[in-house]
């Protein structure tokens, strides 16, 4: 199956969590090919876990703890990396990233994830990003569009399967 | 007798429930000191922000309560304010209503059982592990999750805090074609809550044997349907009361160990949720919920509070097959945009619907101009907690007698809580990544 697939992730009322969610938006404005689908799923992590049923590539934007300064923008296959459960969270309200991606791998679910993770200074309760956060947007704007263009020429200038 | 006499414990933040409480229990020399669920979430003030703002603005505040139950608290809200100015409803307002209101029942009945509850049931810390060994089963519980966030979708615009509901109405209707096209996927949706019951059924001889006759209170009479958006309120022990009368169908208290507050009417303590529901109105299951019921092994009453669960999924067949009626009626009639216009006046009214947690009522004072002067609300929870402490208190005794170890007891206890399906509050949720070197 062809296409792209970005989402957002985060809570816009928590800080630094809410640069899933803008980073999709700054997306919006950017001319990007036909085979890119973005998609905001704010704070409802559980929700991503459909997206991954398919044979895409899904980019994942989200704040992420990576024992870096807030605003480092990394990317990264989910694979490669040990996304840890902070205990406690399992609930309907908590069911967070690291769980669904836990999930996906648990349910041999074909999507191919990649992270793009912007370390936050702040999560706590409040609307508003720390500057080191919003400065740090464009970066991730760029690191999507990056994947966006090797992934493109792999998905969409593929040839068409031959038809037997 | 257990190998211990004197224990305690201390379960700090119950895992699979929303927000935060703890299990505190004391046992000295083999005998129950103390034992109580501790609520340590901070109190949410949404009855003081609601004073001075507008009638308008009542149900889209409220609905931010909840992040699961967000169309419950809009449509109890908007009873209310409806309630207050005198305002009348169409026909066509009540089942849209209704619809939302099976959404957002199949959406957390689902999630609750599949996610929280099954765990418990095949003896796993979460349902990660059953992910490998049950693909299928956890894709069957995102479907079902789907089709309910999008019954909402349509109806109310969108999934979590609806736009489209207002007192009086709807700003907009949903177009006939969609509500059709939802109407083939809940069809398609009903051999998915055949095999729900048919999971549960399987696993409900793992739920305790454990049983405490309590008082329940739902909604309850009405025009013969199972009630969960009208009605009045009905206790086991008390019958019907209008729900005029929910101050005295609550009784709300302050307690030492709970940050929120606790309620009882004619015993010490009730029950609210989908047992109390199914014990006041099994005579109002339809075909679906009558055949979900008889193969979980569920009559009415039941005193087993693990049974809870049972009856969240008894509920999800009852909202299905309600739900294609409410549709096929809409679709019958035709819809129609309805124009709203109401006219604020000075009044006191009170909202009272079921959500999937149990009971909830708001009550709203009104100026003349529209202004909240005064709100209450009385969430499903709050109702429940006394109840959970008073089933405690009689299971830990039971279980120290039966010679229960101290893991036992613990994990029958946090079952307990979890049963319930309290919902606390609401969290953050962050990545937390480690590289592999």
């Amino acid at each position: 199956m062809k296409g792209i697939r970005i989402i957002g992730v985060g809570n816009e009322m928590a800080g630094d969590d809410a640069v899933g969610p803008a980073v999709i938006e700054a997306l919006r404005g950017r001319a990007l090919p036909e085979c890119v689908e973005l998609i905001c799923a704010g704070a409802d992590a559980l929700g991503v876990l459909e997206y991954l049923e398919d044979d895409v590539s899904v980019v994942i934007v989200d704040a992420a703890r990576m024992a870096r300064a807030p605003g480092n923008v990394l990317t990264f296959p989910a694979a490669n990396a040990k996304v840890n459960i902070v205990a406690d969270a399992w609930s309907l309200h908590g069911i967070g990233l690291a769980h669904v991606l836990k999930l996906a791998e648990q349910m041999r679910l074909p999507a191919r994830v990649t992270i793009v993770g912007i370390e936050p200074a702040s999560v706590q309760p409040g609307q508003g990003m720390s500057l080191a956060v919003v400065a740090a947007i464009p970066k991730a704007v760029d690191s999507v569009e990056s994947i966006v263009r090797s992934e493109c020429e792999a998905a969409c200038a593929a040839p068409a399967p031959r038809r037997s | 007798m257990t190998t211990e006499k004197t224990f305690d414990i201390n379960v700090h933040h119950v895992t699979r429930v929303e927000g935060h409480g703890n299990i505190v229990v004391n046992v000295k020399n083999g005998k129950l000191e103390k034992c109580e669920l501790a609520i340590v979430e901070a109190p949410r003030f949404f009855e003081a922000f609601l004073r001075g703002r507008s009638w308008k603005e009542a149900a889209l505040i409220t609905s931010r309560i909840c992040g699961i139950c967000s169309p419950g608290h809009q449509l109890t809200s908007l009873k209310a304010t409806e309630d207050a100015m005198g305002i009348k409803v169409s026909e066509q307002t009540l089942l849209l209503r209704k619809l939302m209101v099976a959404g957002s029942f199949l959406q957390s009945h689902v999630l609750h059982v599949y996610f929280l509850v099954s765990p418990d049931l095949v003896g796993q810390p979460s349902v990660i592990p059953l992910a490998s060994s049950m693909p299928d089963v956890v894709k069957r519980a995102l479907k079902l999750k789907k089709l309910s966030n999008d019954i909402c979708d349509v109806v109310g615009g969108r999934a979590v805090h609806p736009i489209t509901m207002i007192p009086g109405g709807f700003t907009k209707i949903p177009a006939a074609d969609d509500l059709k096209k939802l109407r083939d996927r809940i069809v398609e949706a009903i051999p998915d809550i055949i095999a729900t019951v048919e999971l549960v059924a399987a696993l409900a001889g793992k739920l305790p044997n454990f049983t405490r006759e309590t008082e329940y209170i739902s909604l309850g009479g009405g025009n013969g349907e199972f009630p969960l958006y009208d009605g009045q309120i009905c206790s086991s022990d008390a019958g019907l009361t209008p729900d005029k009368n929910y101050r005295k169908m609550t009784n709300e208290r302050v307690v030492r160990h709970s940050s929120s507050k606790h309620t009882a009417v004619n015993r010490s303590s009730y029950m609210v949720g989908a047992l109390a529901r199914c014990n006041n109105n099994a005579g109002k299951f339809n075909a679906t919920g009558k055949k979900a019921a008889a193969a979980l092994g569920y009559t009415a009453p039941c005193f087993n509070p693990y049974f809870n669960n049972v009856c969240q999924v008894i509920e999800c067949g009852q909202i299905v097959e309600d739900a294609l009626g409410w549709i096929d009626k809409l679709l019958a009639t035709g819809l129609k945009e309805e124009p709203v216009s109401v006219k604020p006046r000075a009044g006191t009214g009170v909202g009272c619907t079921e959500v999937p947690r149990g009971i909830l009522y708001h009550e709203y004072t009104y100026d003349d101009n529209g202004m909240v002067v005064d709100a209450n609300c009385i969430i499903p929870t709050g109702q429940n907690l006394a109840n959970i402490d008073e089933d405690m208190k009689k299971l830990v005794p039971e279980m120290i007698d039966a010679g229960k170890s101290k893991d036992d007891i613990t994990f029958a206890l946090e079952m307990l809580v979890r049963a319930y399906d309290p919902c606390i509050s609401c969290s953050v949720h962050l990545l937390d990544v480690q590289f592999v070197e």
